[in-house]
């Protein structure tokens, strides 16, 4: 087929949530649907770029063009809680719609600030991963524009519907998807928090906690010796006490950080005596607090670009998960970042349930850890590769949503499902229209026209 | 694709037996990078490859010639068929003078190694790295571009024109490729054994340094001096009279 003309583009670097490695690529703004398969027939390459959370390169495209879909933000309500929603609505405008009507989204990760499309392509989990799966679970059906520039309807018995789930763009441009919400009584959530000793309480204590439908765990990377793994466990179910409520479930952020933190701002000494602060500052035990869904859900979105807290190097986020059954493993992990005093103040030790059926999905089940970390911490590069060592010698992965920095050759060690996910793939798009930084830093692209 | 911790995948070392070329390749690559050597004799690219061994994913080599410029678009486009992340242009020749003045046609090869082949690779190469989208390019020049030096100005003469070039790439951006011009003072290579070292003159591993630093965070294209020092001392140089200078460069 010809090339098409596609919509008014400008080239710009794009950077992922950590602010590291940027690239350059034409931004497209397709108005409809029309407009996204002229892209896509365009001659170049493409990928799709949500609202930028991933942390790594996954919505970069070196050379080639990224889509704005944020055009693409409708929403329909269906029967009994299904919803078809756009692929560039914001995950916020969604929960604030359902909100008042009853509904919730079945799964959201820890920020809001993500766009539908980058949930499925992500496969995104949420606290309440060990009750109700990630994002994909949820979804009915997806809407997507494959490299033959077709239109597809793709539902669960169709094996391209998984690869898009999980699949990081790479399978087509999805458009919209319909979606299963869950019935919440109330816009409050009722939340229990415990404080933990050490790594077997904590864990003691997430476990005593996996009949809650949502739980998580906070550690104080930098508490040592008989501390070492203290953090605070919270856990909570959607409040039954309450009525819909009028407003927005989840507001504007309060403040927004400006540009101006130094680098190195976030230390060893800094981030020690946050972490120690946040410990102390946390309840030993108390039940029945009442939160907003904001404050349980998406306590960072208070404040708008708190990444540049990290300054001009910027950081990144490691999150592995291990086997159930390799626990061990996952405390020398910790361990490791512990005695390197690896300085991160979001450090999230959660349960995983059973996985997705799609193969590039990252939850398996057992437990999984996530660290953010300045890039500049001296030695990191090594403490990261031992690290990933532990993680593939115990069956485990890290998330690709999250990743910025793991070499192509661990991608099949963690994913055997790679070969799988990229037959279905090359039969989606054949010349190679669907490129990003990641696919290529990765291996996961076929030669084409990246 | 560099990441985020500035570890680039692929690297093209232009002057594949070069000691500073390869310091940086050193000082840059981790087991997981794949390196290749460009250069005119495949044996010693081999043995160079040899010395970088374990240290590297993988080890390419690839003839080039840098005086044949019109055999560069097919050589440097093949190797573009995959990313290239960092290209590091490193060849030259270094003249010597007497014997350079004895024999015009010698100067001239010189020149066309030197001037015209370091430009026509870096002009290709930053055409290359701009339609891929991303990457970094590292033109090692000289101080010797900076003044000429009765000691070493044909040698100067070449490099003069690639040191021009690379600062005009670094003063007009280009926000795909982020370009380093380096001047070093004299290097201690096998380029420079038996030759008196120059003031201000430093190791291979001391410039492969500097480019390191540059690159794990390159926002910008850059000219650097190394030492930094030796920014200064051009300036007094170029400004110096030709007496004094005479008196100097022995």
């Amino acid at each position: 087929m010809e090339p098409k003309k596609v919509a008014d583009s400008v080239w710009s670097p794009q950077m992922g949530w950590g602010r590291t490695s940027p690239s350059v690529s034409r931004v497209i703004k397709p108005l409809d649907v029309a407009g996204i398969e002229a892209a896509v027939m365009s001659g170049s390459a493409v990928i799709a770029r949500g609202l930028g959370r991933s942390y790594g390169d996954a919505a970069q495209n070196a050379g080639g063009a990224v889509l704005d879909l944020a055009t693409l933000n409708s929403i329909a309500w269906g029967e009994a809680g299904i919803v078809t929603v756009g692929a560039g609505l914001c995950l916020r405008d969604l929960i604030n719609d359902a909100v008042p009507r009853g509904w919730f989204v079945p799964v959201t990760p820890g920020t809001s600030w993500v766009t539908i499309g980058g949930a499925i392509a992500a496969d995104v989990h949420g606290k309440n991963h060990h009750r109700d799966g990630s994002f994909g679970a949820h979804v009915l059906r997806i809407g997507i524009v494959d490299g033959r520039g077709d239109r597809l309807d793709l539902t669960p018995s169709d094996e391209r519907f998984w690869a898009t789930i999980g699949g990081m763009g790479l399978t087509g441009i999805i458009i919209d998807a319909t979606v299963q919400m869950i019935p919440i009584p109330s816009r409050h959530m009722t939340v229990s928090t415990r404080r933990t000793a050490d790594f077997d309480s904590t864990v003691e204590a997430l476990m005593s906690a996996d009949s809650a439908r949502y739980s998580v765990a906070w550690l104080d990377s930098l508490a040592t010796g008989a501390a070492c793994g203290r953090g605070i466990v919270t856990f909570g179910e959607h409040s039954s006490d309450a009525g819909a409520g009028k407003g927005d479930a989840v507001a504007a952020p309060r403040i927004s950080a400006p540009e101006i933190f130094p680098d190195q701002l976030l230390n060893r000494r800094t981030v020690a005596a946050f972490n120690s602060l946040w410990f102390r500052l946390a309840p030993s035990h108390r039940d029945g607090q009442r939160q907003s869904l904001a404050e349980f859900f998406h306590p960072l979105d208070a404040v708008a670009h708190w990444n540049r807290v990290y300054g001009t190097r910027g950081f990144l986020q490691y999150q592995c998960v291990v086997p159930a059954g390799e626990l061990e493993i996952l405390r020398r992990i910790f361990t490791r970042f512990v005695d390197a005093q690896v300085p991160s103040f979001l450090t999230v030790l959660k349960r995983f349930g059973a996985a997705s059926n799609a193969p590039l999905s990252f939850p398996i089940p057992g437990w999984t850890l996530t660290l953010d970390i300045p890039t500049d911490v001296p030695g990191l590069p090594a403490i990261l590769a031992a690290a990933d060592d532990l993680v593939t010698h115990a069956g485990g992965r890290l998330y690709l949503a999250k990743d910025s920095r793991m070499p192509a050759r661990l991608m099949p060690l963690m994913y055997p499902r790679l070969g799988q996910w990229q037959a279905i793939r090359d039969a989606m798009d054949p010349s190679g229209v669907f490129t990003s930084d990641l696919g290529s830093r990765l291996g996961l692209l076929r030669p084409g026209r990246g | 694709m560099i990441n985020a911790l500035g570890q680039p995948q692929r690297i093209l070392l232009i002057g594949g037996t070069s000691d500073i070329g390869l310091a940086i390749v050193s000082k840059l690559a981790t087991r997981d990078t794949e390196v290749v050597l460009a250069g005119r004799h495949l044996d010693a690219l081999h043995a160079a490859g040899a010395h970088l061994g374990d240290a590297v994913r993988a080890i390419d080599v690839v003839q080039l010639d840098v005086a044949d410029t019109a055999s560069h678009a097919h050589v440097l486009g093949e190797q573009f068929s995959r990313d290239i992340d960092v290209v590091i242009l490193a060849a030259g020749v270094l003249p010597e003078q007497a014997q350079a003045m004895a024999d015009p046609h010698s100067a001239v090869e010189s020149l066309a190694v030197n001037g015209f082949g370091a430009a026509s690779l870096t002009l290709l190469s930053h055409r290359l790295l701009a339609k891929q989208g991303h990457g970094q390019l590292v033109l090692l020049s000289t101080v010797a571009a900076a003044r000429p030096r009765p000691s070493n100005f044909i040698y100067g003469a070449g490099k003069v024109m690639l040191d021009f070039l690379g600062q005009g790439l670094v003063e007009s951006p280009d926000p795909r490729v982020n370009v380093l011009l380096v001047r070093p003072g004299f290097v201690h290579t096998k380029m420079t054994v038996g030759m008196s070292a120059a003031p201000f003159s430093v190791s291979a591993a001391r410039v492969a340094e500097g480019v390191a630093q540059w690159s794990a965070s390159a926002r910008r294209s850059r000219v650097i001096w190394v030492p930094s020092l030796l920014a200064n001392v051009s300036r007094v140089l170029t400004m110096l009279p030709l007496a004094v200078l005479k008196r100097l460069d022995r």
